[in-house]
């Protein structure tokens, strides 16, 4: 069930894209979409950070 | 003379690591295909996630941003969005080749469905796939070692000298080579991009901020998607059809079948989208580009980032920027002539013969390495494309086989091997029809929004797979019961 959060990066980048294709505000020296990308691609490793270690809890359980 | 030499010396380092990465290991099939199945998580990482780093990504990413700037962000976005199905993925597809001792995709394929005959297509799809993919390294090779070296060698040179490197240290030492090669590559490439797309800003515009500011002012329709062609939608699309082929690849299965455990792809996937988060200092590099070597027209964009080099630094460093280039090249070229030959021998060669000692089929294996050198050198040499092109051509072909793969991992599968076998064939014949022609959907559709017209044209033949797919598993399935070919 918690694998599904995965789809939240996806979501994150590539739905949001519509709304955040512009230069402005520029944020940390980059075009905004640029940026969007960016925190897109971090949010990923979080996600996936936190799935690993719910995964990681469940087997302990289970063991 | 200073950049010949460094080139030279790190030409003659990356053999001897690869030469000598066989130790005294029995190089029989296992051994050479797969590392014995016993790789850990550093060397799996930089097999799979230091497949971001290819002479593509070097070349081709900085000149995509060069001539059509901020829509190069779907090479990163494509592979990090990769590597977050690869959390789930991966590890499905490694128990079951753990389980069953399986060397190739191929065998993958042909075991899951039960069906030699859709092994064979499985095989074939692959090599002709990687093929395209061979020669953007080899032409990235010949591009990178003739700029850098200022002429000295001419590019068919190089791609001969390169590519007769592969052969020695593939044959040699297989996999093991290539991944103790890899760890030079990636040390050395993520210094040379990182430093470059920091330091080449800051030198010509002051900082990055203040670069975007210039680009901004002088041509601000290259820092957002466009109203046509390369729209949002296509960037949406684009995104999503790489994500589905890219872990299709033959090279990335053999990858995943040397890691020793499933837990290696979790661990993977967690740090590897930040690995491509680097890819933004090629973007940079692109960018900054574009206001101080203009001029370069068409294919001519991918040497953006040779260009600067050459303009802006010393030649001993413009010979360590090559030698990074040329690691790029020589790492994915090896990797993906070693899973064609492999492909080649045991899946369509010996497809006949399943009984065929191991020894027998890494020799011709090892065979079939040069053979396969030789072609894709010949294709080299025939010229034509940028290297976004054809690589657009090659994920086409293969992720026709991304239907029956998800099925297959379903608990119950609903795709008949008859129906797998349709689909792919069905997808690759239109892929070819369409390559062939150079069709977009807005050529195919006048007329259509373009929010429909600007998707990506790969999904056309794989719509059709899907659908080909399902029908004929729905008829076979009623029709015979069970699977029978």
């Amino acid at each position: 069930m918690v694998k599904l959060l995965l789809i939240i990066p996806f979501i994150f980048i590539l739905a949001g894209m519509p709304f955040a294709n512009r230069i402005q505000p520029m944020v940390l020296g980059m075009p905004f979409n640029l940026f969007w990308v960016a925190a897109g691609i971090l949010l990923s490793t979080c996600i996936l950070g936190i799935v690993y270690h719910f995964d990681k809890q469940n087997k302990g359980e289970e063991q | 003379m200073i950049a010949l030499l460094i080139l030279t010396a790190f030409f003659i380092l990356t053999l001897v690591i690869g030469i000598r990465a066989r130790q005294k290991q029995k190089m029989n099939l296992e051994n050479w295909a797969v590392g014995g199945r016993s790789f850990n998580t550093v060397f799996v990482f930089l097999l799979t996630a230091g497949e971001v780093y290819t002479t593509f990504s070097f070349l081709g990413g900085s000149g995509w941003a060069y001539s059509k700037g901020i829509s190069a962000v779907y090479v990163m976005v494509y592979i990090a969005l990769s590597y977050v199905t690869s959390y789930f993925l991966l590890p499905l597809i490694w128990k079951y080749a753990h389980e069953h001792r399986l060397v190739s995709q191929s065998d993958f394929f042909a075991k899951k469905y039960n069906s030699d005959l859709l092994g064979v297509v499985v095989a074939v799809v692959g090599v002709i796939a990687i093929i395209p993919i061979v020669v953007i390294q080899l032409k990235g090779l010949g591009i990178i070692v003739s700029l850098t070296s200022y002429g000295a060698i001419p590019m068919k040179v190089a791609v001969v000298v390169g590519t007769i490197a592969i052969i020695i240290y593939s044959v040699i030492s297989g996999i093991r080579g290539i991944a103790w090669i890899a760890v030079l590559k990636d040390f050395m490439i993520l210094a040379v991009i990182v430093f470059m797309g920091i330091y080449l800003p800051i030198h010509y515009y002051g900082g990055i901020g203040q670069m975007f500011d210039q680009i901004a002012a002088v041509k601000p329709e290259l820092l957002t998607f466009p109203h046509t062609t390369y729209t949002v939608t296509w960037f949406i699309s684009t995104v999503l059809f790489y994500v589905l082929g890219f872990y299709m690849w033959p090279q990335v299965f053999a990858s995943t079948f040397t890691a020793k455990n499933a837990r290696t792809f979790r661990k993977n996937a967690i740090i590897s989208p930040i690995y491509t988060l680097m890819l933004l200092f090629v973007i940079f590099i692109g960018l900054t580009a574009v206001l101080q070597v203009p001029g370069l027209e068409g294919d001519a964009s991918d040497l953006a980032l040779l260009q600067l080099a050459m303009k802006t630094f010393d030649p001993w460093f413009v010979g360590i920027i090559g030698a990074a280039g040329m690691l790029t090249a020589l790492v994915p070229g090896s990797m993906l002539l070693m899973s064609a030959a492999t492909l080649l021998t045991k899946n369509i060669i010996y497809s006949y013969k399943p009984d065929t000692p191991d020894a027998k089929i890494a020799n011709l294996s090892k065979f079939c390495v040069p053979v396969l050198a030789i072609i894709s050198c010949l294709f080299v040499f025939q010229g034509g494309n940028a290297l976004a092109a054809i690589l657009q051509v090659g994920y086409s072909l293969i992720v026709q086989l991304c239907p029956s793969l998800f099925a297959s991992l379903m608990k119950r599968n609903p795709v008949t091997k008859q129906g797998a076998l349709a689909g792919i064939i069905v997808g690759i014949l239109i892929t070819i029809f369409i390559s062939n022609y150079s069709m977009t959907l807005a050529t195919l559709l006048p007329g259509v929004p373009t929010a429909i017209s600007d998707i990506n044209i790969g999904f056309l033949p794989l719509v059709a797979n899907v659908i080909v797919t399902l029908v004929v598993s729905l008829l076979t399935r009623k029709k015979l019961g069970t699977d029978t070919i």
